[in-house]
């Protein structure tokens, strides 16, 4: 079962990670278990016995939007109209979709190997003599290994393109050293890069597209990865503007500022029990920009709301909210509001997507209950 | 579907049988696969490959090799793995031994179960990793801290071979010969296969011992050897 001699780069290893398939499962344990009944039987000692138990089907999302397919499907499409595009990856090609990108364009394809710092270095050595670095690795290594290069690299004024796949707390079943929670707070600080993380396949192309053919800086993508069942739909007629946002709910009893799929639906998701058990209106407002904002577009989104909150797929510290609660402080014209900010508060958990969710408070029942009550606390209350 | 784990007490007879350590170790060793590919079709995901290709290399420690307190706290000696992906693999040798509660089988990847990759929140496990490139610089702090407490206490690395390409791994080395840290053992486990494909596609490193760990080269004093076969020679290894 464990021949390799096969391998090739059209045939890539199949059990890194994830669970095989019921026929390999049954054929791999029927060869251990073979193998062990022959080596008690040569020692001359009673077989093995064996426990059975039933595993229950795990519930299929249906129709997900899949950003890291649509992204596969966006970086070919940029490559074809933009010779100097190169993609840089370590060991990671398929987790982050560059088989497309490899099959298309062989010679454009740079396998780094497990060694971030060489990989973003190199980048910035592509950079320099003119070519445009895409650099690709989950995000919870490519932002933090090669920390101090992405800032080297910055000092350069070069353009570079960063994707951070595997973004957020979820897939929650790896863990902390996966869980990329900290990634806004350790990059926004990287003069002349921008941080973006869309959330949905249609916003995925919208975001490459500046990335590779408006952005003069340097881009940060942030991905998330795992299939996701979104609960809201942005607007047709919605274009990517830096630093602007849009609304995926109305309402004017408070305001909700967050970004991704992840948290986006649970969001809205509490809008709607908000709504229903309540009679509380919240308006979602989904912002890609994790390190920007503008600031006259910030005051139209929260006319005649006070109570706002932020929603982060990432440590409270350092995220998305912090910026928004900074510039919000340094806008004197924005007065008599309440903030709060929602997002990861410890070292994530391990578990279950939705155990994980519940765990930090971030599901769509918990959201509503802590809305719902942090409204109610400062109700009347205008200081 | 039906799956299929070998319970506590089998493996308990399998370890206290009356046979060569080798074919003891190898029965065991299977076993301990049987439960991981349980543990990983349970939890829908885990890291297989890693597991199965450490799976003989920890058992061979924890059977033959390791200085075991009966406390499962309180170890002689320590082994961690630097990749860590091999969670599963390790947690069932650790079920086998005893030195989890066998009802955490059933719990790989679940909220206060055994998470998908190593968190010193579970007994037994000695660091956290699962962030490639670390484990010998880990094991460097705790051999200066023992050194410190005046403890004796032998320490083994498991490093994937994928691993190595990290910068980290070679920066680690040369300091712990410097030091002269010959209670720490690396072991590679060389299974010549990292995330996506082969290494020899990524960055070929051809023979490993030939190539970058001469044995009486630039490692004199700090084991670093590499796994090819049952039962492992280890050579220089202790304090």
């Amino acid at each position: 079962m464990e021949d390799i001699s096969e391998l090739d780069l059209d045939n890539l290893y199949q059990f890194h990670s994830g669970a095989p398939s019921v026929e390999d499962y049954i054929r791999a344990k029927d060869e251990l278990i073979t193998a062990a009944a022959e080596q008690l039987q040569k020692l001359g000692e009673d077989p093995i016995q064996l426990v059975h138990r039933t595993l229950l089907p795990r519930p299929a999302v249906e129709d997900p939007q899949r950003l890291i397919a649509a992204y596969s499907r966006a970086l070919v499409a940029q490559a074809e109209a933009k010779p100097e595009l190169v993609v840089l990856d370590g060991d990671l090609m398929l987790d982050c979709g560059l088989i497309p990108f490899r099959e298309k364009f062989p010679q454009r394809f740079i396998e780094c190997g497990i060694a971030e710092q060489d990989m973003v270095t190199m980048a910035g050595g592509l950079a320099l003599r003119g070519m445009l670095p895409v650099v690709h690795s989950f995000a919870c290594f490519l932002s933090t290994r090669p920390n101090e290069h992405f800032y080297i690299n910055a000092t350069e004024k070069t353009k570079i393109i960063y994707v951070g796949s595997l973004a957020g707390i979820l897939p929650g079943g790896p863990g902390h050293s996966h869980q990329s929670v900290r990634d806004i707070a350790i990059l926004s600080a990287v003069p002349g890069l921008i941080l973006i993380e869309p959330c949905t396949e249609a916003e995925v192309e919208m975001a490459f597209d500046y990335s590779v053919n408006v952005a003069e800086d340097s881009i940060y993508l942030r991905l998330v990865s795992i299939p996701c069942d979104i609960s809201f739909q942005l607007p047709e007629d919605y274009k990517l503007e830096y630093g602007n946002g849009v609304a995926l709910t109305e309402g004017d009893d408070a305001v909700l500022f967050s970004y991704g799929p992840v948290m986006l639906t649970q969001a809205v998701k509490a809008a709607e029990r908000l709504k229903q058990e309540h009679g509380l209106g919240m308006r979602v407002i989904n912002l890609p920009w994790l390190n920007h904002v503008d600031t006259g577009w910030l005051r139209s989104s929260l006319e005649g709301v006070k109570h706002i909150f932020t929603l982060d797929d990432h440590f409270v510290k350092g995220g998305q909210g912090e910026m928004l609660g900074c510039v919000l402080a340094e806008m004197s014209d924005i007065k008599n509001y309440h903030l709060h900010r929602f997002g990861v508060q410890e070292i994530p958990a391990c578990g279950l997507n939705d155990e994980v969710l519940e765990k930090h408070g971030l599901d769509a029942v918990s959201l509503c209950q802590s809305i719902h009550s942090l409204v109610g606390e400062n109700q009347g209350d205008n200081t | 579907m039906e799956l299929t784990y070998i319970p506590y007490k089998e493996l308990e007879r399998i370890r206290k049988l009356d046979c060569r350590a080798i074919e003891r170790t190898r029965l065991f060793s299977t076993l301990a696969r049987i439960n991981t590919l349980y543990m990983i079709m349970q939890a829908g995901s885990g890291h297989i490959g890693s597991s199965f290709s450490a799976m003989d290399i920890v058992s061979w420690l924890y059977l033959n090799e390791m200085d075991l307190a009966d406390d499962p706290d309180a170890h002689g000696d320590i082994y961690f793995s630097s990749k860590g992906h091999d969670a599963p693999g390790y947690y069932s040798v650790l079920l086998g031994l005893g030195r989890l509660e066998f009802c955490q089988l059933h719990e790989l990847r679940r909220l206060n179960g055994l998470p998908g990759h190593p968190d010193v929140i579970t007994p037994g496990i000695q660091t956290n990793t699962g962030s490639l490139g670390t484990g010998i610089s880990k094991a460097k702090g705790m051999a200066l801290a023992h050194r410190l407490q005046n403890k004796k206490a032998r320490i083994f690395v498991l490093t994937g071979d994928g691993e190595l390409q990290e910068g980290q791994f070679w920066e680690s080395l040369p300091s712990a010969v410097h030091l002269g840290l010959n209670e720490i053992t690396v072991i590679i486990d060389h299974n010549k296969i990292q995330s996506d494909t082969l290494l020899s596609l990524v960055n070929d490193l051809g023979d490993l011992e030939e190539n970058y760990l001469p044995s009486d080269g630039m490692l004199p004093v700090v084991m670093v050897m590499i796994w090819r076969n049952f039962p492992p020679v280890l050579r220089n290894a202790g304090p």
